[in-house]
């Protein structure tokens, strides 16, 4: 396959479509972030239903920042973050 | 640590409450999160997920056909012919000894290949409504051409529940309707079946 032309991915891709060089795109549907104190078990799992609802399958969301750190933390760092700028 | 904690709530939730998921994960989040039946992967080989390759094209319909049969038995086809190739529909149905019906002149279907009967919504639908707070004087339920048991649910709520049963027209006929043989003159709140209200 040539790569010499640069292609634009579609605007809207949905779980099991293919890229222009074959692979597969796997949606993440599920957001588990909780130290940003919004993406919660609770809401994890009320969007993990919806995909299942749809006969989709179930991808969950998760950083390492969300292991190493408390929410607390996470906070103060983002205010820290706010005031540097 | 409580992010930890919240994962494997959340992962014991999705497995208590949807059995036939199946966990796949990369190794970087911890082996002990998982049950013994999950597949831990580095990286992602989309041979064998054989579902997945079959979503492009005019053929992405019967995988999502079989999954949705699966989790959902009382599914009714509706399709519409001149928009896709129906012979997939035609073999679903015959493979799952379900009925099928070819819509070719509503445009309610123009984008539709099936159609949810939502008679096990409908429940907790009216149940949400009479909940509420504030006394509700009266519930209309316009049953837009259901084919499943809806007027028999409807009918075990009490008299203020009124059904109206129509052909199959569309949400805007269906709240006319409403309109048309409501009682008062109050507002109105339109509920689809698939959703409920919080008690306020």
């Amino acid at each position: 396959m040539s790569h010499s032309h640069y292609h634009q991915d579609k605007p809207l891709i949905r779980v099991g479509d293919l890229s222009n060089s074959g692979q597969i795109y796997l949606v993440r549907n599920v957001m588990y972030e909780p130290v940003d104190g919004r993406n919660t078990p609770d809401t994890a799992y009320l969007e993990a239903l919806s995909a299942y609802a749809q006969a989709l399958p179930v991808s969950i969301s998760t950083h390492r920042y969300n292991y190493t750190r408390s929410e607390q933390d996470f906070q103060w760092l983002l205010w820290m973050d706010s005031i540097s700028c | 640590m409580a992010s930890l904690d919240g994962l494997d709530q959340l992962l014991t939730q999705i497995r208590s409450t949807l059995p036939d998921v199946r966990f796949v994960s990369s190794p970087e989040l911890g082996a002990q999160m998982l049950a013994a039946d999950s597949v831990m992967i580095n990286h992602f080989n989309g041979e064998l997920w054989p579902p997945l390759k079959q979503l492009t094209g005019i053929k992405k319909i019967a995988p999502f056909l079989n999954r949705l049969h699966a989790r959902h038995p009382k599914l009714t086809l509706l399709a519409r012919c001149d928009r896709f190739d129906c012979s997939c529909v035609a073999d679903f149905a015959d493979r799952a000894g379900k009925s099928w019906c070819r819509e070719a002149d509503n445009d309610d279907y123009q984008r539709g290949y099936s159609r949810l009967q939502q008679c096990r919504f409908i429940a907790d639908a009216i149940d949400s409504i009479l909940k509420q707070t504030h006394p509700v004087t009266e519930i209309i339920v316009v049953d837009d051409g259901s084919v499943d048991n809806t007027e028999q649910v409807v009918q075990c709520f009490p008299d203020h529940v009124r059904y109206y049963k129509q052909v199959i027209q569309g949400p805007s006929a269906a709240r006319n309707q409403g309109i048309k043989n409501g009682r008062w003159r109050v507002d109105c709140v339109f509920l689809g079946c698939r959703r409920s209200m919080d008690a306020r």
